[in-house]
């Protein structure tokens, strides 16, 4: 009885949260999406963008209503390559000069 | 009284500026000198200095088809200079250059009159101009490069700009470079400006950048003389002399302009386009690293 009672507790709430999750991701698929073009934008302006992220932010913009779970993910990994390639452009300013022959 | 402090601080000014921008070059000729003594130190003799600068190479590659030692003017030929298998290739491809139809495609392309009547000789009388590019230009406070020149004297005309990196523009500038042919390179840092965009090309041939983090030196210096795969890896010093080129990859001409962008997006960085700020001061850069030397364009590579 009492294994009945966690098993349909447990489902009540994966069901609650499944019904709960679209709203959710339309939400947060926006910020997303804004958070990798801001971090884009700074990262192209100083030069130092990688070659795909801006083609992961449109794939995102374009999965956003059909797929916004999926472009939640494609959004974040852009943001994680532009925050990537800032924090590699302000690593090699240090040591660049040490590449260059004395 | 005023007339005379302004004399003195308006003389002041100028020879601080002089004496800055003389300073800066002797900075960027050290920077020359140290990359030319690389490169003729690594050539010298690769068998006796393997440890140092080709420690993955085989004893026996370096033996059988590395070419040493290599002198300042042989780097001009990229990795024909030094890698014996390219050089024979590259002789039987030059009996019969695939640059040369679009070099007289070029010809052509100068010869003939614009609407007005004009041709590209009311802008560049002396085609022998090549060794000059890209130049600083004090007045525009900006590079020129010789793709622009090109552009401009046909906006000058009244004719529409071409697209830069290949096609007319590359052939056009291929007859220029024809002309300028064995002309030593003689790029100049003439002001404050100038030497803040060599010190900008500097920094992006060095830093390393994209997701593959890598560099223009690292290729282009560090592992030149080196193979990726079966590609012999070219040196810096010298790889604007041949521009225009006509690279089998590609079939067909392409400008130094095209050469960088291509370059910087196999770092896994994005592409910057063509003639913009950056691929100008790289190209100036690099071009002045290869001061003295002749000019050898349009070349063929692979």
């Amino acid at each position: 009885m009492k294994k009945l009672l966690l098993i349909s507790t447990i489902t009540v709430a994966f069901l609650a949260g499944c019904a709960t999750n679209y709203p959710m991701a339309t939400n947060s698929v926006d910020s997303a999406i804004a958070n990798a073009q801001a971090k884009y934008n700074k990262a192209h302006s100083e030069m130092v963008a990688w070659g795909m992220t801006k083609k992961t932010i449109e794939k995102a913009k374009a999965l956003a209503k059909t797929n916004p779970r999926k472009a939640i993910a494609l959004a974040n990994e852009a943001a994680y390559e532009a925050d990537t390639a800032l924090a590699q452009s302000a690593q090699y300013e240090k040591i660049w000069r040490a590449a260059v022959p004395k | 009284m005023l007339k005379k402090l302004i004399k003195i601080a308006t003389i002041s000014m100028i020879s601080g500026t002089i004496m800055f921008a003389a300073n800066f070059n002797a900075q960027a000729e050290k920077d020359r000198h140290a990359f030319v003594n690389y490169f003729l130190k690594k050539f010298e003799n690769p068998v006796a200095n393997r440890a140092k600068y080709f420690p993955y190479v085989p004893i026996e590659e370096l033996k059988k088809d590395y070419i040493y030692p290599l002198k300042f003017e042989d780097f001009k030929n990229g990795p024909m200079s030094w890698y014996r298998p390219a050089k024979e290739q590259f002789a039987e491809i030059n009996d019969f250059p695939p640059y040369e139809i679009p070099l007289d495609d070029g010809k052509e392309l100068f010869t003939k009159p614009f609407a007005n009547g004009k041709t590209y000789s009311s802008c560049f009388p002396n085609p022998a101009i090549k060794q000059n590019y890209p130049y600083y230009d004090t007045k525009r406070d900006e590079i020129v490069t010789i793709g622009m020149a090109v552009n401009e004297c046909r906006v000058k005309n009244g004719e529409k700009p071409l697209k830069y990196g290949k096609g007319d523009i590359a052939k056009v500038i291929a007859y220029l470079a024809d002309k300028s042919r064995g002309q030593k390179i003689n790029i100049k840092i003439p002001s404050a400006n100038a030497a803040k965009a060599y010190e900008a090309g500097k920094k992006l041939f060095y830093k390393q950048r994209g997701y593959l983090s890598i560099s223009c030196n690292e290729c282009h210096v560090q592992s030149a003389g080196k193979r990726i795969r079966a590609e012999a890896l070219s040196p810096a010093l010298g790889s604007t002399t041949e521009m225009p080129v006509y690279r089998l990859k590609w079939g067909g001409l392409g400008t130094l302009q095209r050469r960088l962008v291509g370059c910087i997006k196999d770092t896994g960085s994005e592409k910057p386009k063509m003639q913009s700020k950056p691929v100008k001061e790289l190209a100036y850069f690099l071009t002045y690293m290869s001061n003295g030397m002749k000019l050898n364009g349009p070349d063929t590579r692979k």
